[in-house]
């Protein structure tokens, strides 16, 4: 416990970590002045009838039937923030050589490295969720001034809430992807082209080449789990239970292998 | 006396693409508890990874190391409860202040924050503890991490050249503080290639050379063992004189310039100056001619390189000698 806090210390300390939540909170400020400024003069119809939904109506932020709506917005860049977060929090300290001094103090490293990727998880998932109420709540002035909370009632919220836990659980998962890959690569670099280099190249050529595949693919169990209802692609059979256990089993393999890379290779001086 | 520090023929090599690299080679050391300890090696000649298979950073080729009297890596975590270390160049978060930094590993051990304050008036950090630590020099960064390694009050301190970087102000500091740190009680092993601040700080050392322990012994032990015999040396008015009178009475004489080195040691003095009395020539100047410790780590470390000796245990050289 003592280590797990001292970590999440350790990573908000982390400057790309703040520039990251300050980038999001000036983005949902935008949203916010943006969607108070788009629905000023117009009618609750207009609004409520706009092919694209508006902000200003607060049953638009998720719209559970179709799966949709503004919070998907964030998502992205949830994912995005909370992988680059992550892997920054892990290659910054193999660049500054801190994993030697911590391991001075903690030379059980399997226990540092689950207490590492614990702590990001946890903040991660925190963080995400704060996000999305920031994200959300920016709506409230148009909301309240120019639109309407008709129809926002129990399901609308426990809707609302359950998406937001699952996408703040997939920002978890994207953070401890990113350390497991950081730590085996022992860099942040490594992490992010690693990732974007499958998510983009290999799973683009995957996908054209066989299609036949693409329910093993990351980016098809990721917005299955997203929008939990099982897309409607072709060569997609999967259901969101079978999606999320996919993605908890890759997940897993990497996470291991990282663990296994980080106990039995020589800790070398800052690179 | 109890030992602290173990090796028992350690061997850890490095697979390259162009073959295999031999960093440390066989080495065997003890290190009694007490005590400054230096480390002594020219560049790559593997204390660094010497001290990296000590702290568990890396794992022996072969051998065993033994850490507070624990098997390493199992016995690990007890014995670094008592052991502070600093591996290499001082590696602390940055984007933290000092007071910061301290408190962050002082947390791991449940140290309180008015022990990391006493460290860092210790090491004179008191007024610059709340400044970013990327804002500080190399020199203040090194005192940071020796207040780290002192934080938990260890039984053994282990420094990867704790004065690299520092000023001479910095350097006769750290030294000031090895001393005290070892007159306290506790056990500092301190590696290191500047001889000249080892030489005055340690009682034991190591010399270590391609991998392997060359010598180990008291710094005396170490200098007389490596075959060096202290001379004198004299001048008188007549150096031809004085040189005839010296070899009359039996004693070995060189003429160095202007003066003569007298094969005798400085504790015998009196027998150069009764023949050189007795000749009727008066000694101007006399005195002890000694070889330093960086001479010694010169020849040992440059014979061992260009012969690639075999290891030349203190007890060896001993014998040699005799």
């Amino acid at each position: 416990m003592n280590l797990l806090l001292t970590e999440m210390r350790r990573a908000m300390r982390r400057r790309a970590v703040r520039v990251l939540i300050a980038i999001a909170l000036v983005g949902c400020a935008f949203a916010g002045i943006v969607s108070y400024f788009g629905s000023v003069g117009k009618t609750l119809t207009e609004l409520r009838f706009d092919d694209e939904g508006s902000p200003a109506v607060m049953t638009d932020w998720w719209i559970a039937d179709a799966n949709e709506g503004f919070l998907a917005v964030a998502m992205f860049f949830l994912f995005l923030g909370a992988f680059f977060g992550g892997a920054t929090v892990v290659g910054g300290e193999w660049r500054a050589g801190t994993v030697t001094t911590v391991l001075t103090w903690e030379p059980r490293r399997l226990r540092l490295h689950t207490a590492r990727t614990s702590s990001v998880a946890i903040l991660s998932f925190v963080i995400s969720f704060g996000l999305q109420v920031v994200f959300l709540a920016s709506f409230l002035p148009a909301v309240f001034f120019n639109g309407t909370t008709e129809g926002a009632n129990l399901s609308f919220w426990t809707a609302l809430v359950v998406v937001m836990i699952r996408t703040s659980l997939l920002s978890a998962g994207a953070a401890v992807l990113a350390i497991a890959l950081a730590t085996v690569g022992r860099n942040t670099a490594f992490a992010l082209i690693t990732m974007f280099t499958w998510l983009i190249v290999i799973e683009g050529l995957i996908r054209g080449l066989k299609p036949s595949l693409s329910e093993w693919l990351w980016a098809e169990n990721i917005g299955t789990v997203m929008t939990w209802a099982q897309l409607d692609e072709p060569g997609i059979s999967r259901g969101p239970v079978i999606a999320s256990a996919t993605l908890i089993v890759y997940c897993a393999t990497i996470v291991g292998l990282a663990a296994a890379s980080f106990q039995r290779r020589d800790i070398a001086a800052a690179t | 006396m109890t030992n602290v520090i173990e090796i028992d023929g350690l061997h850890k090599s490095y697979r390259r693409l162009k073959g295999t690299t031999v960093a440390v080679g066989g080495l065997d050391l003890v290190v009694p508890e007490g005590g400054v300890y230096g480390f002594l090696g020219p560049n790559g000649s593997g204390k660094t990874t010497t001290i990296r298979c000590l702290l568990g950073l890396a794992r022996p080729s072969a051998g065993n190391v033994r850490l507070l009297g624990r098997p390493v890596p199992d016995g690990l975590r007890d014995a670094i409860r008592q052991t502070g270390a600093i591996v290499e160049t001082p590696a602390l978060f940055p984007t933290m202040t000092g007071r910061e930094n301290l408190r962050l590993l002082a947390s791991v051990d449940r140290i309180g924050p008015r022990r990391v304050d006493e460290m860092l008036d210790q090491v004179g950090l008191g007024d610059r503890a709340d400044d970013l630590v990327k804002r500080y020099s190399l020199g203040m960064k090194q005192r940071l991490a020796l207040a780290a390694a002192v934080l938990k009050d260890p039984a053994l301190l282990i420094f990867d050249e704790p004065a690299n970087g520092l000023d001479p102000a910095g350097m006769r500091e750290v030294r000031l503080l090895l001393r005290r740190l070892a007159d306290e009680g506790r056990t500092v092993f301190v590696s290191s290639h500047v001889l000249a601040e080892i030489e005055t700080t340690c009682d034991r050392v190591a010399i270590l050379s391609g991998g392997r322990c060359v010598a180990q012994g008291t710094v005396d032990e170490v200098i007389s063992s490596a075959g060096h015999r202290s001379t004198v040396l004299v001048k008188v008015a007549d150096i031809g004189a004085g040189e005839q009178a010296l070899r009359s009475a039996r004693m070995g004489v060189q003429r160095v310039d202007g003066a003569l080195r007298v094969d005798v040691s400085p504790d015998a003095a009196h027998v150069v100056t009764r023949a050189l009395a007795a000749a009727d020539q008066w000694v101007t100047e006399l005195r002890p001619e000694r070889f330093s410790l960086e001479d010694v780590f010169l020849e040992l470390t440059r014979s061992v390189n260009d012969e690639d000796a075999d290891v030349l245990q203190f007890a060896e050289i001993e014998e040699v000698v005799a």
